[in-house]
C-alpha cells in the first residue's frame, strides 16, 4: 500500500515543490527532446516508488535486460520492479509471425508446413498491443507506480487519438486506485495538436532539454503545467551524476 | 469442376467425401480442404461410415487441409482478403493440390471462402481463378455451396454455376411427415444426363440413390 508521502520522482528539490499540489492518483506526461534524459527519468521515477507501492516499468524502447542495466548502473535495484516490454511482445507477436509469413510465401506452403498443425494454434485475430497494456492496467487493484516509456513507438503503429484514450486509461486508473503513472513522450513524435492533448490529460506536464552550453549540454527540467496550479510552473535547471537527476545549485 | 449446391444437412460433405473415397480406391489420391470444420473433426466424423478408413489418410491417399490454418501461416488473417492475397490464396492451394498428387478435390465450403473475400466481385474472381487453377492441374473437384431453399437458386455469387462445368443440388424435401433428402443433377457440361430428381440415403456403406417416386404431398423444406 502507498504511504502517501513517498518521492514522486526521486528528485528532492522538485518533488518537495510539487508534491503538496498534485492528486493522490495522477498522471504525469514527460515530453522530452533527444538526448535530454527522458529514459532516466522515467527510471529514477520507478526506483522512487520502490517500496512503498507495486511498480510497473513498461518499456517500448529498449530490451528488458538493457532497461535492468540501466538502473543498475545509477545503484537503483530493478528486482521489485516488474517489467513489460510492449515492443519485444510486437516483434515475438507480430514481427516474427511477418517473418515467416513472407518466407513461407516466397517458398510455397508446403503440406508438412500443416501436418502437425492444430486450428487451437491458429492465432485470433491481429495482435493488439493496447488491448494487451490494458488487459495488465485493468488487472490492478490496489495502489501502483507505472511507467510506460515511450509512446513513441505506440504512436508509430497507432492513431495519435488511440494512444491519447490509451493514457486517458491510465489516468482514470491512477485515480481510481490512487497510482502515479508517468508516460514518456519525444517532442519530435508530437505534433502541436497531439501534444497539447497529452498535456491535457496530464496533472503534471514536464519538459526536459538538453541544450548546448559551450562544450556540454545543459539539461532543464520544465513543470509546463501543474494541474490547478498555474503559479507552480517553473524551469529548473539539472545534473547529472551516478545516482540520477539532481537540480542544480 | 462440379458444384455440389444444398442446404444444412443435405449431405453435401458426405457426397464430397465418398466421391474422394471411391477416387482413393481407384488410385486417385484426394485433397480435402476443409473451411469449416476442424480435420480431426472430420476425421471424427468420416469414422462412423465403414467405407471410410483412417488409413486413407494415413497412407496420404486423402489428404485433409485446414484452410484456416493455410490462412494463418500465409498471413491472412484479416477478416477480409485483399485482391493481391486471393491470388496468393489460389497459388497456395494450387500448390498442394500439385504436391499431394491429387487427381480429386474437395473445397467444402466455397460458401466460407467466399465470406473472407467479401465483395462479390473479388469471390467471382476468386472461383474463376480457382477454376482455372484446377482446369490446369487436370483435377476433378467437388466445389461445395451452401445454398438457402430458393428454388432455381443454386449459388450465392451468381457466376459458380456459370463457370463450373456441373452443378449437382441437394435438398431436404418434406413427405408425409418424413424428410427426405434429394438428388437432382442441374447441370453436366458435355453429358447427357438426368434432370429428374433421386432420394439418397446417407448410410454406413455410402450414398444409396433411389428415383424419387412422385405422389403423396410435397414440401420443400
Amino acid at each position: 500500500m502507498t504511504t502517501g508521502d513517498e518521492p514522486l520522482m526521486g528528485i528532492p528539490d522538485i518533488d518537495a515543490a510539487l508534491s503538496p499540489y498534485l492528486p493522490p492518483g495522477c498522471l504525469i506526461v514527460v515530453i522530452g527532446t533527444p538526448g535530454s534524459g527522458s529514459h532516466l527519468l522515467a527510471k529514477q521515477f520507478a526506483q522512487a516508488g520502490v517500496g512503498s507501492t507495486p511498480v510497473f516499468y513498461y518499456t517500448t524502447a529498449e530490451r528488458t535486460i538493457d532497461s535492468q542495466d540501466a538502473f543498475r548502473s545509477f545503484h537503483w535495484d530493478p528486482e521489485p520492479i516488474r517489467f513489460g516490454n510492449l515492443s519485444d511482445d510486437y516483434y515475438q507477436r507480430v514481427l516474427e509471425p511477418q517473418l515467416e509469413v513472407s518466407r513461407i510465401r516466397e517458398r510455397g506452403l508446403r503440406l508438412d508446413d500443416l501436418r502437425n498443425a492444430r486450428r487451437a494454434e491458429v492465432s485470433v485475430g491481429p495482435y493488439s498491443l493496447v488491448n494487451r497494456f490494458l488487459n495488465d492496467l485493468a488487472g490492478l487493484d490496489a495502489p501502483f507506480r507505472l511507467v510506460l516509456d515511450s509512446l513513441d513507438f505506440l504512436l508509430e503503429l497507432l492513431e495519435v487519438s488511440e494512444v491519447v484514450n490509451l493514457v486517458r486509461q491510465i489516468r482514470s486508473r491512477t485515480q481510481l486506485l490512487g497510482g502515479k503513472a508517468m508516460v514518456t513522450v519525444q517532442q519530435a513524435s508530437l505534433d502541436n495538436k497531439s501534444s497539447a492533448m497529452l498535456e491535457d490529460v496530464a496533472d503534471l506536464g514536464i519538459t526536459l532539454r538538453s541544450d548546448p552550453n559551450g562544450a556540454t549540454f545543459e539539461h532543464t527540467l520544465e513543470v509546463r503545467k501543474l494541474r490547478n496550479h498555474p503559479e507552480r510552473t517553473q524551469i529548473r535547471r539539472l545534473t547529472i551524476d551516478d545516482t540520477g537527476f539532481h537540480v542544480a545549485p | 469442376m462440379v458444384l455440389v449446391a444444398g442446404g444444412v444437412g443435405t449431405g453435401k460433405t458426405t457426397l464430397c467425401l465418398e466421391f474422394l473415397v471411391r477416387g482413393a480406391e481407384r488410385g486417385e489420391k484426394g485433397l480435402f480442404i476443409s473451411v469449416t470444420e476442424a480435420s480431426a473433426k472430420l476425421m471424427q466424423n468420416f469414422s462412423t461410415f465403414e467405407f471410410f478408413h483412417t488409413d486413407l489418410v494415413n497412407n496420404n491417399l486423402v489428404t485433409i487441409v485446414d484452410l484456416p490454418i493455410v490462412y494463418d501461416r500465409l498471413g491472412l488473417n484479416r477478416e477480409e482478403l485483399k485482391p493481391g492475397e486471393v491470388d496468393i490464396l489460389v497459388r497456395t492451394i494450387q500448390d498442394l493440390v500439385r504436391e499431394s498428387g491429387a487427381r480429386r478435390v474437395v473445397v467444402d465450403s466455397l460458401t466460407s471462402v467466399g465470406f473472407r473475400v467479401r465483395s462479390e466481385e473479388k469471390a467471382r474472381d476468386f472461383i474463376l481463378k480457382l477454376a482455372q487453377a484446377f482446369s490446369e492441374l487436370g483435377t476433378t473437384s467437388l466445389m461445395v455451396a451452401e445454398v438457402g431453399a430458393v428454388p432455381g437458386v443454386h449459388s450465392l455469387y451468381g457466376v459458380e454455376e456459370a463457370i463450373v462445368d456441373g452443378v449437382v443440388m441437394l435438398s431436404n424435401v418434406r413427405r408425409r411427415g418424413d424428410m427426405l433428402r434429394v438428388l437432382q443433377i442441374i447441370k453436366m457440361r458435355g453429358t447427357v444426363h438426368s434432370r429428374a430428381q433421386y432420394v439418397i440415403e446417407l448410410t454406413p456403406i455410402g450414398l444409396l440413390m433411389a428415383p424419387f417416386l412422385k405422389g403423396g404431398r410435397l414440401e420443400t423444406a
